[in-house]
């Protein structure tokens, strides 16, 4: 996968982040964008991440109600997902489990580990392969940082309130499982969606504006993922030096961690 | 009657019936003093420092708190919400130590840095010498990222706790971070990268340079967390009570953390650090991790404690109720290693650390840091409230500041976490937040820098809780952790030779009030 590829999958982690938690959970997940080269499509998820900006902001401080047809909780799962912007492709996992979701970006080298310890209590681990490290935050600074995720949302890649903007059409047989088809203009792009309800996942997502194009295919979609997918596992990262996102302020003098708080320096709306 | 009598009896007829109108309005904002309580207290404040006198006397005890990136605003900011939530009005409000009756300005550049981080800082506090950045009670020629055991211990400054041991007294470290963190560590550990935390640690920080001592078969400097283990016998025999958080950097990789069941510890050579505290001290040395082993344990029949509460940095005090294990405040470990301490005849030091506060502020989370500004103030009361002002000196202080600000002109009692609303201009008017050059409100608190920085248009925060836990305050350029600050930071002292503490000082000038006070 090309680097622009591999920003692009981040960028849709981004909006799935967006959507989740809001802008601050953006912000310390958005490290592994490649801001040089994800511009080609910057300003085309940028309006699909603002027109659910509001909706998560909402959400984000009132944890509003998921819309009904998110309302159950998606069953534990296994996808590979293969991410296309313009003919660049690459592969993107989620692992889903009732208080554990980890999504992998084999481009980027990059996991993104969260895990539920009860309701509104939550932990988060980013792993960079390349550089050996993890980074974690505790609840106590997901807390401090006001990036607590929808863990609903935060499942399921599409927001349901992108979902609630489109227009819902026909249905059909994908994966097994009955597929819907949404589409719209969001941000003068046109966005076409198959949306599996049972899994809570999209079959497909195409997003295209004037000569810019990006596809998202699930590719496989298992209880159990097979061995070979790049999980972190604990054998895998045991050996990669730990550091507590706390600590971060403190540690500008690495060069780790000055890259990531560089990436990391985006804004915020409030 | 002359035009010009005329006319001026007309304006003060005018001016007569129009006054009770323009100035009989009540004005918004309430002061709760009245005229003469201003000057009363003035009066008060002077015959009070009159009878004061410097206590010459040698200090048989030292306490030395550090708020770790407690500037001047955090100070004022915390100050007022403390006040503001004994429902007062918060501005007349005043922290424990901010009644120490000496004040000095301390100077916080490092050997290398105009703006420090908590290494240097620490150990010119700690030591009587600036040092480079990242940097442990070493002196300032030191390599970055030494490695050599050797050239270390050749490079080291004494710090006061192992002076303090060496004149037979008892010590004591306490934090809200990691025990192994900068500020703590600093009392006990010399080396010349703060991250070096744990032996995994070297491989992952300065890496290549311990790849390089070890390939020349250089014996490496030991990580902080086994220096605190692995004490010089005068300083193991003196340190009896350590405690803040950081658990894992004292467990081998193979064991689980007994709060979190899926975590485990750090440190790759399998040794169990917790458990050499208690083989290598004695009967009666503990380590407890949770609260409800810190309650149990007895100061009368407890030697040595070592306390770890977290596997990192302990919870801020605005979460410490939601942890799962349980973990006392810092006034409560202050209070409990005083109790330990005091059992020593020869008397005692003892370092206490606020380190949260730094830490919200890089996150840029104000309230955070203020709720664990006035968590120390509490520490810092009990203290005094534990100790003879004849006997003990008290110090609080600082490392360094942050980009930390209030601003505008917000009226007396404005909430300090809210919209800034000025006294408005005309009495009788309600208060209504003020506007910026962009007509839009802004919060009394904010940040220069950090993650609460805003790109494009601000938002408009009329409707937004500034006042609730997780608001980060607005800021402006854009970082994913807000910055330290290079302002001075100040220096609160009471008790013997707490008068040397007085204008403006280098920030290594505390340790030799220190050391006087003591009479090394």
């Amino acid at each position: 996968m090309t680097r622009a590829a591999a920003s692009v999958v981040a960028r849709v982690a981004v909006l799935k982040e967006r959507s989740a938690g809001g802008r601050s959970l953006r912000l310390i997940r958005n490290c592994a964008v490649n801001t040089r080269n994800n511009s080609i499509f910057a300003s085309l998820l940028l309006a699909l991440s603002l027109s659910g900006q509001v909706a998560a902001h909402e959400a984000h401080h009132d944890h509003v109600a998921s819309v009904a047809a998110m309302a159950t909780a998606p069953a534990p799962v296994a996808a590979r997902f293969e991410l296309k912007v313009n003919q660049a492709q690459s592969d993107w996992y989620l692992w889903r489990e009732a208080d554990r979701i980890e999504t992998a970006n084999a481009a980027a080298a990059r996991n993104d580990i969260w895990q539920r310890i009860k309701a509104d209590e939550y932990t988060y681990r980013r792993v960079f392969h390349q550089d050996k490290r993890v980074v974690d935050y505790t609840t106590g600074e997901i807390r401090t940082r006001h990036a607590e995720p929808d863990w609903s949302k935060l499942a399921s890649v599409i927001s349901p309130q992108l979902l609630e903007e489109l227009k819902r059409g026909a249905s059909k047989t994908l994966f097994g499982q009955k597929a819907v088809r949404y589409t719209g203009q969001l941000g003068g792009q046109r966005i076409e969606l198959w949306w599996l309800e049972q899994a809570q996942l999209p079959a497909s997502l195409q997003m295209a504006r004037t000569g810019q194009r990006m596809t998202l295919v699930l590719k496989e979609l298992r209880g159990q993922a097979p061995a070979t997918w790049p999980r972190a596992t604990e054998e895998r990262i045991g050996d990669y030096g730990l550091i507590d996102a706390a600590d971060f302020g403190d540690m500008e003098n690495d060069p780790f961690v000055a890259r990531v708080m560089r990436q990391d320096g985006h804004s915020h709306t409030h | 009657m002359s035009l010009l009598f005329r006319k001026t009896i007309v304006s003060a007829v005018a001016l007569a019936i129009a006054a009770p109108v323009a100035f009989a309005a009540e004005p918004a904002v309430k002061t709760p003093e009245s005229v003469q309580d201003w000057f009363n207290n003035g009066q008060k404040f002077i015959e009070d420092s009159k009878k004061s006198f410097p206590n010459n006397r040698k200090a048989k005890n030292v306490i030395f708190f550090v708020g770790d990136g407690m500037g001047v605003s955090t100070l004022t900011a915390a100050r007022i919400l403390e006040g503001q939530l004994k429902g007062k009005t918060g501005e007349e409000n005043r922290l424990s130590f901010e009644h120490f009756p000496n004040v000095a300005l301390s100077k916080t550049y490092s050997a290398d840095q105009q703006t420090s981080d908590s290494a240097p800082t620490m150990t010119a506090m700690i030591t009587g010498y600036k040092a480079r950045e990242g940097q442990l009670s070493v002196n300032h020629l030191t390599a970055r990222g030494e490695c050599s055991a050797e050239v270390i211990a050749a490079h080291s400054v004494p710090t006061l706790l192992e002076q303090a041991a060496a004149a037979g007294k008892a010590t004591g470290v306490v934090s809200t971070a990691r025990l192994t963190h900068a500020t703590p560590a600093a009392t006990y550990s010399h080396i010349s990268v703060r991250d070096w935390e744990s032996d995994s640690d070297q491989n992952t920080f300065f890496a290549a340079s311990v790849a390089d001592c070890k390939a020349r078969g250089v014996p490496v400097v030991k990580d902080i967390s086994r220096q605190l283990i692995e004490l010089s016998p005068v300083v193991r025999n003196s340190l009896k009570v350590a405690m803040g958080g950081g658990r894992t950097y004292f467990l081998p990789k193979t064991a689980f953390d007994p709060e979190y069941s899926s975590t485990k510890g750090r440190r790759s050579d399998g040794r169990d650090l917790t458990a050499e505290w208690v083989s290598t001290r004695g009967a009666n040395a503990k380590f407890v991790w949770n609260k409800a082993g810190f309650d149990a344990a007895n100061p009368a029949t407890t030697d040595f404690l070592l306390g770890l509460f977290e596997p990192s940095h302990v919870q801020y005090e605005a979460d410490r109720a939601n942890d799962k294990a349980g973990e006392p405040s810092l006034t409560e470990m202050t209070e409990k290693s005083i109790n330990m301490l005091k059992k020593s005849q020869n008397g005692f030091f003892l370092h206490v650390e606020g380190g949260r506060i730094d830490h919200a502020h890089h996150a840029g989370n104000a309230q955070r840091a203020l709720l664990d500004t006035i968590e120390l103030a509490r520490a810092v009361k009990k203290a005094v409230e534990m100790t003879d002002p004849n006997d003990t000196l008290i110090i609080v202080t600082a490392d360094h500041s942050h980009v930390f600000t209030i601003a505008g002109y917000p009226h007396r009692g404005n909430d300090i976490l809210g919209l800034s609303k000025e006294v408005p201009a005309i009495d009788g008017t309600a208060t209504s937040p003020t506007k910026a050059g962009d007509g839009l409100p802004y919060t009394t608190l904010g940040y220069q820098n950090g993650p609460g920085a805003v790109s494009g248009a601000r938002a408009d925060l009329t409707s937004v809780d500034t006042a609730a836990l997780g608001y980060l305050q607005q800021a402006v350029v854009p970082m994913g952790s807000e910055t330290h600050a290079g302002e001075d930071v100040a220096i609160y002292a009471t008790g013997p030779k707490a008068h040397l503490v007085h204008g403006s000082m280098e920030q290594n000038w505390i340790y030799h009030v220190m050391k006087e006070a003591l009479g090394f």
